[in-house]
């Protein structure tokens, strides 16, 4: 039988609000200690999966804080420049110990792509989520070469036409093997249709590294002068 | 009592947010108390100055820095050795070994490209040849002081298809090497000639007294013991020479006396323990019975809050006293052991 809604608390509701309360408090505190709850079974199977039997995954990286001590890490030495936010924790085990792949993305004397170190979001997880995605290398978009268009919807001040069939059109890269995986950061690559592998299609990655461009450029690979004309022999105009 | 805030009575009927807010009440009410007697629960314990106690600072003082080689430029190089008044670097990025005479602003190319290396991670000396642990080689390139290739030791294969991947050695005094494996997760134990002597690590990811997970830096003591980086483990496992295991030094966190990724270790002549940690950004020292005496690689040496002169510590060794970091970002840093700061 229902209670009237005026009527006075009984202790059994006291009771019920109490462990509501307790159990509201405790799922409070768990999230106020970064637990990461679920990422555990998302990261199972992956590359990022480094954990032994027996201990969960997320430990890896999200190093136990011990109480009662001097916090070595919130002093962060690495608060500030080219070496900090995400890219120290990434480092910690893509330097060639743990992996030695994608070492080459940390010469910090190579311009990145844009990142604000330490924003959610904005840092090395801008485009990379290193939990788990559908996607190759740990992507938040798909594209493949051509993955920047999630975000840019033209390419650049120049607006270079991209996603097309460079080689059907006559263009011939003069120096085609930029693949910083084997140390060379400079040409212009031309990929699949699927921006997965080499090809005939000018892609954004074509003329971009995003984790190793030529000093002082938006992470070109060639100096500005010498990016057209590696494609563009003699000021040759490309048909519409 | 009730509790109104002004605006609410037109969204909620009277009896629900009644029921609510002495919810919200008795919630606040509970992490009060929480935050009262468990005050270490909190995030924000963890910040108290109350909380803290005080970190020890180890006491050596900075020798000198060299962040850039003079001519030519280093890219992230991993680990140094020193041959006399020469160090001899592992210039990972650019695949070669360097030998850097200091006092004179010498920099020479061992061998250039003729040698072939592929990530060279770990170097090693004897005190005559020089020992690379070229990673991406699967192989240990011995050379003399010069640069000349003087032989070449093939690691045996892994559990798996996979090459094997040395990123740490270590010379054996009376002959042979230390390796690690970090694709296969196992040490070696080479004799002079290469051959495996004995092999710890069940070749997956482990733990405990039979396995590693990513097995970095090694080095030897003079009683011949072996200590080895478990890099993903967060400790210092310390094998005898016949290869049990014997104690392992550190756990994980990231607080003084912690580790959180172990990349270094290097064993003085007192027996001191240093391992150098790329996340924490500072070599810790333990006692020979592991117990943590403080740290190392701060820019006001008596001063923990004061910012790290390191910046991706790697490779560490110890020679005449000093003890040589090399950072993968910040070059090489030396610190005096014997002079206090």
């Amino acid at each position: 039988m229902r209670r009237p809604r005026n009527a006075e608390a009984s202790p059994t509701d006291v009771a019920v609000r109490c462990i509501v309360a307790a159990v509201l408090g405790i799922t409070l505190l768990m999230l106020g200690t970064s637990t990461t709850l679920g990422e555990d079974r998302r990261i199972s199977g992956t590359q990022h999966d480094v954990a032994i039997p027996g201990t969960p995954v997320c430990m890896y990286c999200h190093i136990p804080h011990a109480a009662n001590a001097e916090t070595l890490w919130a002093s962060k030495p690495n608060m500030t420049g080219a070496f900090s936010g995400l890219r120290p924790l990434c480092f910690s085990c893509h330097d060639g110990t743990v992996t030695s792949l994608g070492s080459f993305a940390f010469d910090l004397a190579r311009p990145l792509h844009m990142r604000s170190p330490g924003v959610v979001g904005a840092d090395c997880d801008r485009c990379h989520d290193a939990h788990g995605t559908p996607y190759a290398k740990f992507l938040k978009l798909p594209g493949a070469a051509d993955f920047c268009q999630g975000c840019h919807a033209v390419a650049g001040p120049v607006n270079h036409p991209v996603d097309i069939d460079a080689r059907s059109l006559g263009i011939e890269p003069q120096d085609s093997s930029w693949n910083p995986y084997a140390g060379d950061f400079h040409g212009t690559r031309l990929w699949s249709e699927d921006g997965t592998g080499p090809g005939d299609y000018m892609k954004c990655l074509s003329c971009h590294a995003t984790h190793g461009g030529e000093p002082d450029t938006s992470f070109n690979t060639m100096p500005s002068g010498s990016l057209c004309t590696n494609c563009h022999v003699g000021k040759r105009q490309v048909p519409e | 009592m009730s509790i109104s805030f002004p605006g609410s009575e037109q969204f909620l009927p009277e009896a629900p947010r009644a029921r609510m807010l002495s919810i919200a009440a008795l919630a606040a009410l509970f992490l009060a108390a929480m935050a009262f007697i468990f005050p270490s629960l909190l995030p924000l314990g963890r910040e108290s100055s109350s909380a803290r106690i005080s970190t020890a600072v180890y006491p050596a003082a900075q020798a000198w820095a060299l962040p850039h080689p003079g001519e030519g430029e280093w890219l992230m190089p991993a680990a140094a050795v020193t041959i006399g008044d020469a160090i001899f670097v592992a210039d990972t990025g650019n695949n070669r070994i360097l030998r850097l005479e200091r006092e004179r602003g010498r920099v020479t190319v061992l061998g250039g490209a003729s040698l072939a290396l592929q990530m060279p991670m770990a170097i090693a000396t004897d005190g005559q040849r020089l020992f690379v642990a070229n990673s991406l080689g699967a192989n240990i390139v011995i050379l003399d002081p010069s640069g000349d290739l003087e032989s070449t030791i093939t690691l045996p294969a892994g559990a798996t298809a996979a090459p094997p991947r040395p990123i740490g050695l270590a010379v054996v005094p009376g002959g042979g090497l230390v390796v690690s494996d970090a694709e296969h997760h196992r040490v070696l134990r080479l004799d002079a000639a290469g051959a495996v002597v004995w092999s710890v690590g069940t070749g997956a990811r482990g733990g405990g007294t039979e396995g590693f997970n990513v097995p970095a830096a090694v080095t030897v003591d003079d009683a011949g013991n072996i200590y080895v980086v478990d890099t993903l483990n967060a400790r210092v496992v310390v094998l005898s020479g016949a290869g049990p295991f014997i104690r392992q030094i550190g756990e994980r966190g990231d607080t003084a006396g912690t580790l959180a990724r172990p990349k270094g270790v290097a064993v003085s002549k007192t027996g001191d323990i240093f391992v150098s940690d790329g996340l924490l950004a500072a070599v810790e020292v333990f006692d020979p019975g592991g117990k943590y005496l403080g740290l190392i690689g701060r820019r006001e040496p008596s001063d923990v809050d004061s910012m790290s002169v390191l910046v991706a510590p790697a490779g560490i060794s110890i020679a005449n006293d000093v003890l040589l970091v090399t950072d993968r970002h910040a070059g090489l840093v030396a610190f005096d052991l014997a002079r206090r700061p």
